[in-house]
């Protein structure tokens, strides 16, 4: 009774926030000339995804196999991930110091200049690259080592058995990484916004048209935005399609489930994942941190704490930096109840209705934040009335109200809850919770006190991931805010753009320090489970 | 009554129980013993409350808990359960995982209770260990305790020796039956060990195909099978075909209608002798504690498990005229 009502009320939201806007998205394509007009951008998008994948490629599939065949330390181990937790624009905001054209820190070694495809390509692509190092990390170290063995003593050199043997085994785990690493690339908004408004001639990439054109014209300038947003749609699509065609059906039934920890110390190969790790994020986030307390901008020899203290005294940083904050614990806390609700139903009772609206849950993450927020404008930029019985009308005003932005994190990322929960309900044993009903526990008492405290890590997890992501959040921000709506993402642009590059060092510092804080939550094992 | 079970049917598409009817008296050792997929562990499941039954009544001492009308939610049946899987709360100590069913009825010694439950299934000194660090014999126990410590109506025992190895196996079912007997305890345990089955109780269902084949005590299932199924499935079979005369078959004696019949018997009841039925030895294959030898009685292939070496006859001890 109370679940089908719980139920109910998530069908109702999710058709408000999920079907609502992405129906009107779909219902708004007109000329779609209009869009292949872009060609430049549309190019420029795909170079950014395969460029993005290759070098994901390059540097993960290397760093990943290092940890699936040498013992790394705990902490190198988990560091791995990094890269990828710390956002995109932060690093940026290091590489614009350390190569902008006119006065980069390299420039006294290396002409680099990152106001380029290029330098969109080699941020994104070592942001990203964590995805590809794991999903080989995992795909090797599953394989049964039984089998590379039978490829030895068949007479295999070592060379042969690794591209015989052990790359096709984990061939399909790498290049699904490799395509999602691609759609990310062409689906990221901040670093070619960044990148693009300081370079000599604007990089237009599709996310980058879509807001302008909604920034110049934000009602006429819909139906390019629409038009672009398809087409982008289809360059996030076209590459995960192909590698999902190629690869058809095709598993192999050879994995180990659990991961064994590898016995033989990494001894100098630590350094490739050392080196790694300090590309994309160490020296990153120490020219950062350099910058947030160098006295003049890009000299490293006199320091300060007066951009600290500008920052956390100043009202419209503090004032986005809490909206940030409370957005983003609201955010979570609705993702994970309706995800948490929606992944245990679907695990415990499918049904054709539940898996319709897990399909619905699930869409938002698929779409790249700017088309998602888009579709958000063209839904709830004007008031919708709700007429219930003649009588009741429910108004929903969103437009320029924080509810939007809180609304819209909540809905892009339910997707993880969904998947996070969603795995730790399938490893609760059903008896484990019959045990409980046959020991004299009521329904609801056996959901309080052993399928929670059970799931208890997943939900925590997925809590601290939703909340990262909206905290950070700016590529669905810089459109659905409103003038009184500033969050951490926005006013970092904003001070980085025509303010202080100092002062939004010392948000990117922040940024980077809840990144961090989070690390041990996520780490954090229930005391129960056995080692 | 323990337990009854009048006309109970359910089906998934396919019919799994096709009206069960089962009376299991209080304080007995009853096995539901049948191969899987013949809805052994269905018709336990629904004694439990954990499924419906499609119709049909099951009552639990005395008291209707499902059928027209009626659903007694799984928590007030008053029942323990023991699970294949062991079951045991991961995120509760050992000792929490006991007391908290007795913590649910507000026992106020609760503790104690627990105490003294694992104390008896030989878990002193576990009460605060996590159930991971735990092997698979322990947990099990663990969850033993756990089912009895409430003093239930009726303990459910859902093949709870199959996940572990030979020699935990036996040792484990000797303790339960004596623990539930000490108790006075009505049990229904599944399984589809026949050993498991014959050795721990008082009377035994063979179900097939969501039907019973037979009720009876372990030697007469074992002794004189109602069946073929039933027969084969709780042993090794022998059958041979022999002729009545005067109202007597040929082999093994037996009073029989007249003609010709089958009669059906055991490896062990069968003796190698100088005189009765010529037989011819194939294959003998030594198995420490006897011999089976693969012999053929003119066409017929028969197994004889025996001591005594082979003889140029065979004489049959103990038979039964095969049914169906």
């Amino acid at each position: 009774m109370t679940r089908g009502i719980l139920l109910a009320s998530v069908a109702c939201l999710l058709v408000v926030f999920i079907a609502l806007p992405l129906s009107l998205l779909v219902a708004g394509v007109g000329d779609l000339d209009l869009a292949f007009a872009e060609r430049e951008a549309i190019a420029n998008t795909c170079w950014l995804a395969l460029g993005a994948a290759v070098l994901a490629l390059v540097v993960g599939v290397p760093v990943g196999w290092v940890a699936a065949r040498r013992r790394l330390p705990r902490l190198l181990e988990s560091a791995i991930v990094l890269p990828y937790a710390v956002p995109p624009y932060v690093t940026t905001v290091a590489w614009m110091v350390l190569a902008n054209p006119t006065n980069g820190v390299l420039l006294r070694w290396v002409p680099v200049n990152v106001y380029t495809l290029g330098g969109m390509i080699g941020v994104l692509g070592l942001h990203l690259s964590p995805l590809v190092a794991l999903a080989a990390r995992d795909a090797l170290a599953r394989i049964d080592p039984a089998l590379e063995e039978a490829a030895r003593v068949s007479g295999a050199s070592p060379a042969r058995t690794f591209l015989r043997i052990t790359l096709p085994l984990a061939a399909p785990g790498i290049a699904a990484s490799a395509a999602f690493v691609a759609s990310s690339a062409a689906s990221s908004f901040g670093v070619p916004y960044l990148l693009s408004s300081s370079a000599a001639r604007p990089i237009p990439v599709l996310t980058l048209r879509i807001f302008r054109a909604l920034e110049l014209a934000p009602v006429t300038g819909r139906p390019l935005a629409v038009a672009l947003s398809l087409i982008l749609l289809a360059v996030g699509l076209a590459l995960p399609m192909l590698v999902r065609v190629v690869q058809g059906r095709r598993s192999f039934g050879t994995a180990r489930l659990a991961r064994p920890r590898p016995a033989q110390p990494a001894g100098a190969l630590a350094a490739v994942v050392w080196a790694w790790l300090a590309l994309s994020v160490l020296v990153p986030i120490g020219t950062i941190a350099l910058t947030s307390c160098a006295s003049a901008f890009g000299h490293f020899d006199a320091f300060t704490l007066e951009h600290w203290t500008a920052v956390i005294t100043e009202s419209r940083s503090q004032g986005a930096l809490l909206r940030s904050g409370w957005l983003a614990a609201g955010a979570a806390t609705a993702a994970v109840a309706v995800g948490a609700l929606l992944a245990t139903v679907a695990a415990r009772t499918p049904s054709r209705p539940v898996s319709v609206l897990v399909g619905l849950a699930r869409a938002p993450w698929a779409v790249p934040g700017s088309v998602f927020a888009l579709a958000f404008l063209l839904a709830f930029s004007q008031e919708i009335r709700f007429i219930l019985a003649d009588r009741a009308t429910l108004v929903l005003a969103l437009a320029n109200t924080p509810w939007i932005l809180g609304i819209a994190y909540a809905v892009k990322s339910l997707a993880v809850p969904l998947d996070g929960v969603g795995a730790a309900v399938r490893t609760v044993d059903r008896s484990v919770e019959e045990a409980a009903r046959v020991a004299g526990a009521s329904w609801g008492r056996t959901q309080l006190a052993i399928v929670l405290p059970l799931l208890r890590p997943s939900l925590v997890a997925a809590w601290v991931l939703v909340f990262a992501g909206s905290f950070c959040e700016v590529s669905m921000s810089v459109l659905l805010r409103g003038p009184g709506t500033e969050v951490l993402g926005t006013r970092l642009f904003e001070l980085l753009s025509y303010g202080s590059p100092q002062q939004a060092s010392v948000l990117a510092m922040i940024v980077v320090l809840a990144v961090l804080a989070g690390g041990p939550v996520l780490a954090g094992r229930a005391r129960w489970a056995s080692s | 009554m323990g337990v009854e079970l009048k006309g109970v049917s359910k089906s998934w598409g396919r019919p799994i129980l096709r009206g069960l009817d089962l009376r299991i008296g209080a304080g007995e050792l009853f096995a539901l013993l049948g191969p899987s997929g013949c809805g052994k562990t269905t018709a336990l499941r629904i004694v439990a409350g954990l499924e419906t039954p499609d119709s049909g009544e099951v009552f639990v001492a005395g008291q209707r808990v499902a059928g027209p009308g009626v659903a007694v939610p799984t928590e007030h049946r008053g029942l323990g359960m023991v699970f294949q899987s062991y079951a045991v709360w991961p995120h509760m100590t050992v000792l929490d995982n006991v007391a908290w069913p007795l913590a649910l009825r507000n026992l106020p010694n609760a503790r104690e209770l627990a105490k003294a439950a694992l104390g008896r299934v030989r878990l002193g000194g576990f009460e605060d260990r996590w159930p991971g660090t735990l092997s698979g014999g322990q947990q099990q126990r663990v969850a033993i305790a756990r089912a009895l410590a409430t003093r239930p109506r009726v303990l459910l025992l859902d093949e709870p020796l199959s996940n572990l190895d030979a020699g935990l196996r036996e040792e484990l079912r000797d303790q339960v039956g004596l623990l539930a007997r000490e108790a006075g305890l009505t049990v229904l345990l599944v399984t589809h060990d026949q050993e498991e089955a014959l050795s721990m109780c008082d009377r035994v269902a063979v179900l097939a195909e969501g039907a019973v084949q037979q009720v009876a005590t372990p030697r007469e299932i074992y002794r004189r099978p109602a069946n073929r199924f039933v027969a084969g499935f709780v042993g090794i079979l022998n059958t041979l075909p022999t002729a009545v005369r005067a109202g007597r078959t040929e082999i093994a004696d037996l009073e029989a209608p007249g003609g010709q019949v089958e009669i059906g018997f055991r490896p062990e009841s069968v003796r190698f002798a100088t005189s009765g039925t010529p037989c011819r030895v194939e294959r003998v294959v030594y198995r420490g504690a006897f011999s089976r030898y693969h012999v053929r009685v003119g066409e017929h292939p028969v197994i004889v498990d025996t001591n005594e070496p082979a003889g140029p006859c065979i004489q049959v001890v103990d038979a039964w005229i095969m049914g169906a």
